[in-house]
């Protein structure tokens, strides 16, 4: 039995909508298509551009971040100027940020670690102003997380590391306390 | 014309990447999990580059060595259950080969309406106005223009659309076997107009940027919103 259906022609050069049967031959990877040279990824406005269609949660998160981003900014500019209390109310702007921010943390568990880590690093800080390596660093991590913001866990991880290697405490408050406890104690 | 006058015929989300060498060792890991969440999930064909799988008549995965897709047939216009079934496709084959980049993420609309001839369809495309058809005789020739096709392209900040109308024809054939029992067999030809809207990314996407479920809703918003202003001329 032989039964055919020939569904529209369409032109090879978009995507592809006709159902190919025929085994993909292999081909000279040109340089445009090889990871190591191909050009730099998307922006995020770029490929969100329709923010009334996407979902509020990550119109949310964008524009959160967005603004998280600009208060960094602020905060090192400022601190360049030797403008101490102008940048430390910038950092404040950035923290005022990261509760409605872990709202948004259905997006995925990195997006949620990482704010979180963030969170407990000005929580832990005490209202001690953060040095300019770690502003610097933070702002490299919300950046990182608006590019992409489904970023898995364990990259997340790796990020929250580097956050911990220029000395802040990303742990919740009340797991220092227990820490301290079970010292006092002798328990650890 | 609108393009509420319009049937959506198939829509298709692809994805292109850099060969993923790993399709030739984890195709069956791909296809075992995803017969987990999509019941009835059949194969049409596993070669080593290309494995294809269909579920019903309206839904059809393929994963190849270079690029992947998820076409449905007359889907609804929400494309709900295409969003959904994307979603998670996607995300299995990123994880199960190992992709971190799509080099090119595309989705295509086609949106067809059926006409009785082609002159029908071709009048109905020339009169809209998007394409100029002088009278008389030109380049020696007389006569009416038959398939006429109108396409365009255009790309900014790293994405693009790719515009097509056009008159097409599709066969449906089928030679019954020796002592077939079954019905007579059939063949048809449909005639129709074809308005095709390819929304593309030019720029690298890495995976852990892309939403599926929200770029797609988007595509589907912005074919819905802005697609009359092209349709609006056809008759």
């Amino acid at each position: 039995m032989s039964a055919g259906v020939r569904f529209f022609e369409h032109e090879a050069a978009g995507t592809s909508a006709a159902t190919a049967s025929v085994p993909t031959k292999p081909r000279v990877v040109s340089i445009d298509d090889s990871p190591r040279f191909a050009a730099s990824s998307m922006e995020i406005d770029d490929l969100y551009r329709e923010p009334s269609a996407i979902r509020p949660i990550l119109g949310h998160a964008l524009r959160g971040l967005a603004a998280a981003k600009e208060a960094v900014q602020e905060s090192l500019e400022a601190l360049r100027r030797g403008e101490l209390i102008a940048s430390d109310d910038a950092t404040q702007q950035l923290q005022a940020l990261l509760p409605e921010l872990f709202c948004c943390r259905e997006l995925g568990d990195g997006f949620g670690a990482i704010i979180n880590a963030l969170n407990f690093s000005f929580q832990n800080a005490r209202g001690i102003p953060l040095s300019e390596e770690q502003i610097t660093l933070i702002g490299h991590t919300v950046e990182r997380i608006r590019k992409e913001p489904f970023l898995p866990f364990d990259a997340a991880a790796e990020l929250i590391g580097r956050l911990e290697d220029v000395g802040l405490v990303v742990d919740p408050p009340a797991l220092a306390a227990l820490g301290e406890l079970l010292d006092v104690e002798g328990l650890r | 014309m609108q393009l509420a006058d319009l049937t959506l015929f198939q829509a298709v989300i692809e994805v292109r990447y850099a060969p993923a060498y790993l399709l030739w060792d984890h195709s069956g890991c791909l296809w075992s999990r995803l017969s987990l969440q999509f019941e009835g999930l059949r194969t049409i064909a596993a070669e080593p580059n290309q494995t294809l799988f269909r579920m019903g008549n309206d839904f059809e995965f393929a994963a190849r060595l270079e690029n992947a897709s998820l076409s449905a047939f007359k889907p609804n216009r929400t494309l709900t259950q295409f969003t959904e079934c994307a979603g998670q496709f996607f995300s299995l084959l990123s994880e199960t080969l190992d992709l971190a980049e799509f080099s090119r993420v595309g989705c295509r609309q086609i949106f067809t309406r059926e006409y009785p001839s082609h002159e029908d369809a071709s009048r109905a495309l020339l009169e809209s106005g998007v394409l100029k058809w002088p009278v008389g005789k030109h380049f020696n020739h007389s006569g009416e223009p038959i398939r006429p096709e109108w396409a365009f392209r255009w790309e900014e900040g790293g994405s693009g659309v790719h515009l097509r109308l056009r008159v097409d024809e599709r066969k449906y054939d089928f030679d019954p076997p020796l002592v077939w029992e079954g019905p007579d067999p059939v063949k048809k030809d449909r005639i129709a107009l074809m308005y095709d809207v390819d929304w593309y990314t030019t720029a690298p996407v890495l995976v852990t940027q892309m939403s599926f479920a929200d770029w797609i809703k988007q595509c589907v918003h912005v074919v819905n919103r802005d697609s009359d202003a092209f349709l609006g001329g056809l008759k």
